[in-house]
């Protein structure tokens, strides 16, 4: 019998060819020998070429492969703060133990097929795409959340994370089963044209299987209430795993949700959007009240982490443009503020062996003001507050829930940042007072290496203050995305 | 006679499921499996899904049954009374099954979807779930999806050496 | 027999994963729990793929067969690193992360 290829954009897949060389070649570095020390060059060249690859598509959108995958403007933006984020990751983990033991090239490898899988999470136009990119992405995680393995809490926060991601991707898919099924295509266009043209938009089978889809992809974003591995799995993991989880999943995470929702089950608006403003509700409410009372710095960035998802679901409830370019914009924000942070925890625990209690930032802003400012515009940016580009981030969700007629959840973003102060600011209180005690010295990575982590800090900081006062270069990063759902009202 | 395949099928696929959950030692469950998966391949037979059903067998009853053998061998069995959770779990539980199991049974019941009540479409072509009918699909419509598979066997491969492999003897890791 | 017999035993066998994963304490048997769920989910497509005779739904089913043997090794590659350092493999006793 004929056997038709299907139509693939080489160009369009170039990003994609670009990382699976990368991994092919730290895959292989692994039994190279000596050689295996420039793994992380090579992964980072990667993931720099697939970024130039996809700047370089920049406006297009285009299907890639058959249907299945789709590089539009929300594929590219998404995709670049994802393969950033990769970036800054590889260089937080140079210096952690836990890199070395597994094998850094094998470490980098898994961390390699994470942004992959995240980056075809953007493009995935198809159910059977979205669930392979989906545990393509997460399967790595799992691992690498254990990867540190003399400390227990290390291995136990990757089974715990693989139990119960996996536990959402089984509830996923039996959700996509349901609206397989009800529209009779796994396409994302031909799924909206199959439950718009059918009687079915309230048919039992239909909402059970977007129920469960919303349940599951809760699950991997860190949303209440399902959301109570976060925090002991962002405490457990090694902490550059735990910088990536928690900007790259959610970046992944929410790609996809605005693409299935806004596309797929786009006919269903008015079914769905009350669902996920409740969860966002409940995720906001748990998570600022679940970061006041926290020691750990990672677990208290767990907390907000839940809550910082529930303002952004806000963005996919108004099922507008809008929505989409302000959820675009707050995560770039997100991504700014949190690495910065994180990358303060990085240098505090490699350079001077401290663990990540709130208390152990105490009077560093005085001994160490290269840290000190960081983690402080990081606090106060992911309060909210002018004139970091948090405060236009929230703006901006704010703007598009009162024009879409989600007043009500607006306020409550308002409300919850005002919570927010509580904790935010007891870590800046903590920094700028008190005397710190001598640092211990932790052996390892050398002063130019953290002196590098230091300066990401302090680049992120700055980013987060200059797109506060300018922010209209991230306006238009931002409008790239919400023009690729295309027709939404507003 | 088609009746009497499902419910034979159905009934060793829901007495393997409960005896997974309900036995204590763990190795039995392990076994449960996959009699539980050999019945389920069953199942599947009647739904005109024949390459689905020997593919179940051979990767997943025969393969990955055979890791978690080893892994139960190793690991040892834990016997544990199977109703000693948590006590709030222990009624919890069951509670939140049976109601996802009321709750998706009542949508599948109460739905006008039409074809649910039938037995699917009796035209479809001879090649439905045939090797070749999926395998041209692979290679087609979801060429993608085939080579991001084909990358997490990969990266599973590497994560198992990661987690599990001996260090002890590996000086020279390249580290 | 029609479809809707096919989705309700896969229900119940969904249900019964679940149930199982939050009654047990034993990893291994949860991972096992999680097979079930992901069985079922399989189930629920190929019977739809049945009713509307249409070849995409079971090259999904394959794809899920992958991705949950890929789970299954990285879960069980997890239980035995947790083993060996002696860790007590019994999901109510993770303590160390409890907050």
């Amino acid at each position: 019998m004929t056997f038709q290829p299907p139509e693939i954009d080489y160009w369009a897949l170039s990003p994609v060819i670009a990382l699976v060389f990368g991994l092919a070649l730290t895959v292989v570095l692994a039994v190279a020998g000596r050689l295996a020390r420039i793994a992380p060059a090579a992964a980072i060249l990667s993931m720099v070429v697939a970024g130039g690859l996809l700047i370089g598509q920049w406006g297009e959108s285009k299907d890639v492969i058959g249907g299945t995958l789709e590089l539009d403007g929300l594929s590219i933006t998404f995709s670049l703060l994802i393969l950033l984020a990769g970036i800054v990751a590889v260089l937080f983990s140079l210096g952690d133990p836990a890199a070395r033991e597994a094998g850094r090239p094998d470490f980098l490898a898994l961390l390699l097929g994470s942004v992959l899988g995240m980056v075809l999470l953007t493009q995935a136009n198809n159910l059977v795409t979205f669930f392979i990119a989906l545990e393509l992405f997460s399967i790595p995680l799992y691992a690498l959340c254990g990867t540190d393995l003399r400390r227990e809490d290390s291995l136990e926060s990757g089974l715990k994370y693989l139990i119960i991601g996996s536990l959402g991707s089984a509830t996923l898919l039996f959700g996509m089963a349901f609206v397989y099924g009800a529209s009779g295509a796994t396409g994302f266009e031909q799924i909206a044209d199959g439950l718009s043209s059918s009687d079915l938009l309230g048919d039992p089978i239909i909402l059970t299987g977007v129920g469960l889809v919303t349940v599951g992809l809760a699950f991997k974003v860190s949303l209440a209430p399902f959301h109570q591995w976060t925090p002991d799995v962002y405490q457990g993991a090694p902490t550059a795993v735990t910088a990536f989880m928690a900007v790259a999943t959610k970046l992944a995470g929410f790609a996809v949700f605005a693409r299935f929702f806004l596309t797929a089950l786009e006919p269903l608006a008015d079914e769905w959007d009350v669902i996920l403003a409740a969860i966002a509700a409940i995720s906001i409410v748990v998570g600022n009240l679940g970061a006041i009372s926290q020691d750990s710095l990672k677990r208290m960035l767990g907390y907000s982490g839940i809550a910082q998802a529930g303002y952004m679901v806000g963005g996919i409830v108004v099922a507008s443009t809008e929505g989409v370019e302000a959820l675009s914009f707050y995560l770039a924000a997100y991504l700014a503020l949190n690495l910065g942070t994180f990358a303060v925890l990085v240098v505090r625990e490699q350079r001077d062996g401290s663990d990540d209690s709130i208390e152990s930032l105490r009077g560093i802003g005085r001994r160490d003001r290269a840290l000190a400012w960081p983690i402080t515009i990081g606090m106060l940016g992911l309060i909210g507050l002018p004139p970091t580009v948090g405060f236009l981030g929230k703006l901006y969700l704010i703007t598009a829930l009162v024009d879409g007629g989600w007043t009500w959840l607006g306020i409550l973003i308002v409300l919850g940042s005002m919570a927010s102060l509580a904790y935010y600011l007891r870590v800046v209180g903590t920094v700028w007072s008190g005397e710190t005690e001598s640092p211990g010295h932790a052996p390892g990575p050398s002063s130019r290496l953290l002196g590098l982590i230091v300066g990401v800090g302090i680049v992120f900081a700055v980013l987060s203050i200059g797109f506060g006062i300018l922010p209209d270069p991230l306006y238009d990063f931002a409008a790239q995305a919400g023009e690729a759902i295309g027709s939404l009202p507003g | 006679m088609v009746e009497i395949a499902f419910f034979a099928g159905a009934a060793g696929a829901i007495g393997g499921a409960l005896a997974v959950v309900l036995l204590k030692n763990p190795f039995y469950s392990v076994l449960a499996l996959v009699v539980h998966l050999v019945f389920l391949a069953g199942i599947f037979l009647l739904l005109r899904a024949q390459f689905l059903a020997a593919a179940q067998i051979v990767v997943y009853a025969g393969a990955v049954m055979v890791i978690y053998v080893f892994v139960a061998a190793y690991v040892g069995g834990i016997e544990e009374p199977a109703f000693d959770a948590h006590p709030r779990l222990r009624i919890f539980g069951p509670i939140v099954a049976a109601a996802l199991f009321i709750e998706i049974s009542i949508a599948v019941a109460g739905s006008a979807l039409v074809g649910i009540g039938t037995e699917g479409p009796q035209d479809i072509p001879d090649d439905f779930g045939t090797p070749a009918a999926v395998g041209r699909m692979l290679l087609d419509d979801f060429l993608i999806a085939f080579e991001a598979a084909s990358i997490l066997l990969l990266l599973a491969a590497v994560a198992a050496i990661v987690l599990a492999g001996r260090r002890g003897s590996q000086t020279q890791e390249g580290t | 027999m029609s479809i809707e017999w096919y989705l309700v035993l896969a229900a119940l066998l969904f249900a019964i994963g679940a149930g199982g994963i939050l009654v047990r304490r034993n990893p291994v048997v949860i991972l096992l729990c999680l097979e079930l769920m992901l069985s079922a989910g399989a189930l629920a497509i190929l019977s739809f793929s049945r009713m509307l005779g249409d070849g995409d739904g079971q090259v999904f089913v394959l794809i899920v067969l992958v991705v949950a043997a890929c789970e299954v090794v990285v879960g069980l590659g997890l239980v035995v690193a947790m083993f060996r350092r002696r860790i007590p493999l019994d999901v109510d006793e993770t303590t160390e992360l409890r907050g």
